[in-house]
């Protein structure tokens, strides 16, 4: 999983060192565009729903935060 | 009632008092009190409006809680009873009834804030259509205080209760405070609940820290407002009343100190709000972070009136980004157009969208709704040619360099002072006429470089001279502060003589320098009709 996260990662902006960054939000790496983006290509991958609710930087600032989250909607918790 | 008003100052001591010396459990209470007397200053007749949005408010987001309460704790029994199909089909009309409560109360709160602030806007459009004998007629409303304010903080709180986000207030009068809350009514920011509510609900115990660092802040705000944006207001108003004659210099040099008038009003009176609860140990949201300092103009919004852009992003633009209707459109795009064009079209033209709102919110005219697209099309623009310059960036490592930045915010700053002469109050000839002597060209009009001496008479200069020399104290207060330093802190840290004497200073500076005169009415702030 984390493995295709980064991919739809690296193909929204490819100059980022994802395995390391852990503010992609908080130092506005990734701008609206961008997770208007991931967001689709997040949902439709793993057939999750992310809502705004979901959109805080906590969620967003890491890979990790976001292979947490993606794990955390696919189990339904 | 204005903040910069002694009528005020008065008002909030007496508050401020009793609020310290009752009891912890009733400190609301006066919280309460305080924002319905604030509010009644305004006019009485206007608490009705805001009683039927808090009244409509507050109910739909109750029902919608029971109803998935309710549902929820019926839900272990109807998966026993009802197959996969039905259970589904029972969700989903649960969730239809849920939609259906939340949605009526944002009819009726958007509803409300369009009638008033929109109706004159559409009659005077049809009326262009219509020969002069018969034109409707117009209505005179007066906007109740705070509209869109507390408007945009109801419909948020509702949605927010439908998603699950808090649970709702369930004492009706708590509920009522959260939208009046005095120190918010007037000019924002755009409360949220989750952040706000409990704070006012809660008890708070005096600390010196609080009251001392709440002072300095209001008497920031207020120098900004009295000696800065008061004070060269009426330049602002000589130099643009009539823009046919005066020199294109002198409308650019018009525009920038009428970009600093309402950045100083506007950022002022939050201060002063901000300052104020502080003192009742209330935390408000910022709403500005050094928006002349921004790189470009996605970061200009992101720094000038935060909330507002905020709440935009979370009840407008994601929801509609992240739809299943929007994603198909993004994934037909990217098969027609490829991944770019996908990526930044479809987005853009909804950010295009929500910069017409944004220009709709500062007024209802043509005017203020073009200084909103000129925003979201300057965007798009700089969006989809961001490509070529990140490689330029990434080959030559210039973005971080100094002077590269400040050549960034300067074009900023003129990207947005171009954006406003669309919110002059012109007709079209006008505005066209402001552009071309902007741009130098306006044939026949007076050379760009000149002065026409009717603005700029030498004897009067000196009187903006404390103007002048507050802005270059707001230049480098921001200077400090957007290098992450807190400039209370620093003061605070010094010796309490330093502290004193400064609020000293400033208290004077206010009372010397202040717009005020024979006859002085502490002016409105400019946001407050919004």
């Amino acid at each position: 999983m984390k493995e295709q996260i980064l991919e739809i990662l690296n193909d929204i902006n490819d100059d980022v060192d994802y395995e390391n960054e852990t503010a992609l939000i908080d130092d506005s790496i990734l701008d609206s565009f961008d997770i208007v983006t991931l967001v689709g290509e997040l949902n439709r991958t793993f057939n999750i729903k992310i809502t705004v609710v979901h959109l805080v930087p906590e969620n967003f600032n890491s890979l990790d935060a976001i292979t947490a989250l993606v794990e955390k909607l696919k189990s339904g918790r | 009632m204005s903040y910069s008003s002694l009528s005020f100052a008065v008002f909030f001591l007496i508050l401020l008092i009793l609020y310290y010396l009752v009891p912890k459990k009733i400190q609301w209470c006066v919280l309460l009190c305080g924002s319905i007397v604030f509010y009644l200053f305004s006019g009485p007749k206007y608490l009705i409006y805001v009683l039927v949005t808090t009244l409509v408010t507050f109910f739909a987001a109750l029902i919608v809680y029971k109803k998935r309460q309710t549902f929820s704790q019926k839900l272990p029994e109807l998966e026993e009873q009802l197959s996969q199909d039905q259970l589904a089909l029972a969700i989903k009309k649960n969730n239809r009834i849920i939609h259906f409560f939340m949605t009526m109360a944002v009819v009726v709160d958007l509803g409300i804030l369009i009638v008033l602030k929109y109706t004159n806007f559409v009659i005077s459009n049809i009326n262009t259509f219509l020969p002069e004998t018969s034109a409707l007629p117009l209505f005179s409303f007066v906007l109740p205080l705070g509209l869109s304010f507390y408007t945009f903080s109801a419909v948020g709180y509702v949605v927010d209760v439908s998603r699950e986000k808090y649970k709702p207030e369930k004492n009706f009068a708590k509920f009522f405070l959260y939208l009046t809350y005095f120190p918010q009514i007037v000019q924002g920011p755009i409360p949220s609940f989750d952040r706000l509510a409990h704070q006012l609900y809660a008890g708070h115990a005096f600390n010196f820290k609080n009251i001392k660092y709440g002072y300095q802040l209001v008497l920031w705000g207020l120098f900004k407002k009295l000696v800065i944006a008061d004070a060269i207001a009426p330049l602002v108003v000589a130099m643009l009343a009539d823009v046919t004659k005066v020199s294109g210099l002198e409308i650019w040099l018009g525009m920038f100190i009428w970009g600093l008038q309402i950045y100083a009003d506007f950022s002022g009176g939050v201060d002063v709000s901000r300052g104020v609860s502080q003192m009742l140990d209330i935390t408000m949201d910022l709403n500005f972070t050094r928006p002349y300092f921004a790189l470009n103009l996605n970061d200009f919004w992101n720094r000038w009136h935060m909330s507002l852009g905020n709440w935009l992003k979370d009840y407008f633009f994601y929801p509609i980004a992240f739809s299943s209707s929007f994603s198909r459109i993004t994934k037909w795009t990217k098969k027609k157009f490829g991944k770019f064009v996908a990526k930044t079209v479809p987005v853009g033209i909804l950010s295009l969208f929500l910069f017409t709102i944004i220009g709709i919110w500062h007024g209802a005219n043509w005017g203020e709704t073009l200084f909103g697209v000129f925003n979201g099309v300057v965007i798009l623009i700089s969006t989809l040619i961001d490509p070529f310059f990140a490689k330029q960036r990434k080959k030559y490592h210039y973005d971080q360099n100094v002077g590269y930045r400040i050549f960034c915010a300067i074009r900023t700053f003129l990207l947005i002072t171009l954006a406003r002469v669309f919110s002059r109050p012109l007709n079209i000839v006008a505005t066209g006429s402001m552009f071309l002597s902007m741009f130098g060209f306006n044939s026949g009009h007076l050379p760009f470089f000149s002065f026409t001496g009717n603005v700029f008479v030498p004897s009067e200069l000196i009187t903006y001279l404390p103007a002048l020399l507050g802005c270059i104290l707001l230049f480098f207060v921001s200077l400090i502060e957007e290098k992450g330093k807190s400039i209370r802190d620093i003061i605070n840290s010094k010796p309490v003589i330093i502290g004193i004497v400064i609020a000293a200073l400033g208290t004077a500076a206010i009372v010397l320098f202040g717009a005020y005169g024979v006859g002085y009415e502490a002016s409105n702030f400019i946001y407050q009709q919004y």
